[in-house]
């Protein structure tokens, strides 16, 4: 599976405009809905970023309180943290924080995952901040197309 | 060493050209402190331990404080030991901690390295609470880009599969 020709950005549905409510309380993360994503035909996913609208605190606060989860086809977590990957044992996801990843600057994160059409990925978002909701302007996958 | 396709080499350095380095495969998060470091000026937490489970290549380092601020960012130090009493930063002599600020500042969120793991690796990431004023605590993460060498070889099979 060879990347051709890209990128293209793809939006994951429902991920504009998700708003995430309030964190119960510091370390106890509020938890949005999972979206799931379908790959529409065989391509190479090289990168992904999560963009938020505005709030009411300092964007990079905001970031760095804001998480995202993805699993894959193979329903696998992308972000895991190494505890129970042996075989046989389930391997939980655990969320990553959008500062980490993606920086001041929204820098798209480096993957390389190639993925046949009809795959799924699986994302949900949390909230750190017990005192402000998060609104999203959504989830983008970069795509190489395979031709 | 294991032999790729052309492809796939031509890809790695497309990867390098466009992000200046290698998309993981998988994200590798270090086990999350349990709370916050106490106020307290250079008050130490060590995180739970982080056990390699699968064999690969780490490639970059990414971390944070929950406060997202620069300030806090330069007040809340880390120290990374890998298996075999060697540590990433080091004074000469022995382990030593850096901030945050110095490995992943307000440009660039990542910080480049490069080792390889084995299953049963185990790495050490103890954080400590640097800010003078002794009243803010400090709640820093640390995640680790990944290429695990399965996932490596299945992305050759598939290209040697398809001819390329």
């Amino acid at each position: 599976m060879r990347p051709t020709r890209g990128p293209t950005l793809y939006k994951v549905p429902g991920s504009d405009g998700l708003v995430l409510a309030v964190a119960p309380a510091l370390g106890s993360p509020s938890v949005s809905a999972t979206l799931v994503w379908r790959f529409p035909k065989p391509v190479f996913c090289d990168g992904f970023f999560l963009a938020l609208r505005p709030g009411a605190v300092a964007a990079a606060t905001q970031a760095a309180r804001t998480s995202l989860v993805i699993v894959d086809e193979t329903n696998q977590p992308i972000v895991s943290d190494s505890r129970g990957t042996l075989r046989g044992v389930t391997n939980a996801p655990v969320a990553a924080p959008l500062l980490s990843m993606f920086g001041r600057a929204g820098h798209p994160f480096p993957i390389q995952r190639p993925v046949a059409a009809q795959d799924q990925w699986f994302v949900s978002f949390q909230n750190e901040d017990p005192a402000n909701v998060v609104t999203l302007a959504g989830l983008f996958l970069l795509f190489q197309d395979v031709l | 060493m294991q032999d790729f396709p052309v492809s796939v080499i031509e890809w790695t350095q497309k990867q390098l050209g466009q992000y200046g380095r290698l998309g993981a495969t998988r994200v590798v998060k270090v086990p999350d402190l349990p709370a916050p470091i106490p106020a307290t000026t250079g008050s130490l937490a060590q995180a739970p331990l982080l056990t390699w489970r699968d064999p690969g290549t780490v490639i970059s380092l990414y971390a944070q404080e929950l406060s997202g601020l620069l300030p806090k960012f330069a007040q809340t130090d880390v120290r990374l030991q890998f298996s075999g009493d060697e540590d990433l930063i080091t004074n000469g002599s022995a382990g030593d901690f850096a901030p945050l600020l110095a490995l992943v500042g307000p440009n660039t969120n990542w910080f480049p390295i490069t080792r390889r793991v084995k299953r049963g690796d185990v790495w050490t990431v103890t954080y400590r609470n640097s800010d003078p004023s002794g009243i803010s605590t400090a709640y820093p993460s640390m995640l680790f880009a990944f290429i695990a060498d399965a996932d490596l070889g299945r992305a050759a099979r598939d290209m040697a599969q398809q001819g390329q």
